[in-house]
């Protein structure tokens, strides 16, 4: 007697079920093994490649560096001369003048809008920054330079 | 029903539910939307006040994900209530930030500031990241 009449002949009690079942069982380990490898394969490489992703960003934000040679106020524009140190370009998207002179000090916000040349290269010394803004002759300001990395870059001058 | 017929249609149930699952499982360890917290980059630009009444600061988003400004604190207590952005309350209406944006809340806690005391603004997002930073109220 086969195997199988020894399980479902007339004496047996088990369904027919029982031999030709487990198919959805099988399709079922199947598929949750391939889910658990992609779940762990894709959290694996997501944690690498963000890593790695956000360590050059924030080798590249330590490196910016700006150093605020001299500054000119002239008629509506203020040129702001600066030597770039670090290793690599620096882009400046705003410019803050805090006035000293008047209490409370006042403090006022030019964006990338109304600034030329915001664009400083790697190397580059006595870069002109022009701000189409117009300071207080006599004032004293502290002027802080923003870049796109989130670096703030500070001098005090008198216009 | 036959044997062969159910077994078909739980084939049919367990593939089609795993496929599911499986979709779902590529999503998650690719694109959920609560990993994009640990690539949040914001910081201060500014802190400034107007007398002792009022704190200004300005937040720029240098990431490359949006962010959501949704709390304040000063010296440890919450003062979303009392920040304020464009006129409006923060609770009500956080400052969406997208990449390369920058925004502005002004805060009046109540009794205003301490003339000369040092006050540690924390500023957070809705996913939880946050940044500090001290700035001394004008004696």
């Amino acid at each position: 007697m086969s195997r199988r009449d020894a399980l479902s002949g007339p004496g047996s009690t088990r369904p027919r079920r029982c031999i030709y079942g487990g198919v959805s069982a099988v399709a079922g380990a199947v598929f949750l093994v391939i889910i658990i490898i992609t779940l762990m394969t894709g959290v694996i490489f997501w944690s690498i490649t963000t890593q790695r992703e956000l360590n050059e960003f924030d080798l590249r934000r330590a490196s910016q560096e700006l150093v605020i040679d001299r500054v000119e106020f002239g008629a509506g524009v203020v040129r702001i001369y600066v030597n770039n140190t670090g290793a690599e370009a620096v882009h400046v998207v705003a410019v803050w003048f805090i006035d000293k002179t008047t209490k409370p000090e006042k403090h006022y916000r030019v964006g990338e809008d109304r600034i030329d040349r915001s664009w400083v290269p790697e190397g580059a010394y006595l870069w002109e920054i022009r701000v189409y803004w117009s300071a207080k002759p006599g004032h004293v300001y502290e002027i802080k330079l923003i870049t796109d990395l989130g670096r703030a870059f500070v001098s005090i001058q008198q216009a | 029903m036959s044997p062969m017929v159910s077994d078909v249609i739980l084939t049919g149930v367990v593939v089609t539910s795993m496929a599911i699952l499986l979709v779902w499982a590529n999503w998650y360890a690719y694109s959920n939307p609560s990993k994009m917290a640990v690539k949040e980059r914001f910081f201060v630009e500014n802190v400034w006040f107007n007398g002792t009444s009022t704190m200004g600061i300005y937040i720029y988003n240098f990431g490359e994900v949006p962010v959501t400004i949704s709390s304040i604190y000063i010296n440890g207590t919450n003062l979303t209530d009392s920040s304020y952005v464009s006129g409006n309350s923060l609770s009500s209406n956080p400052l969406y930030l997208r990449p390369g944006e920058g925004g502005r809340i002004d805060i009046s806690p109540p009794g205003g500031f301490w003339p000369g005391a040092p006050q540690r603004v924390r500023v957070v997002s809705s996913r939880g990241s946050y940044v500090e930073v001290v700035a001394v109220v004008p004696p």
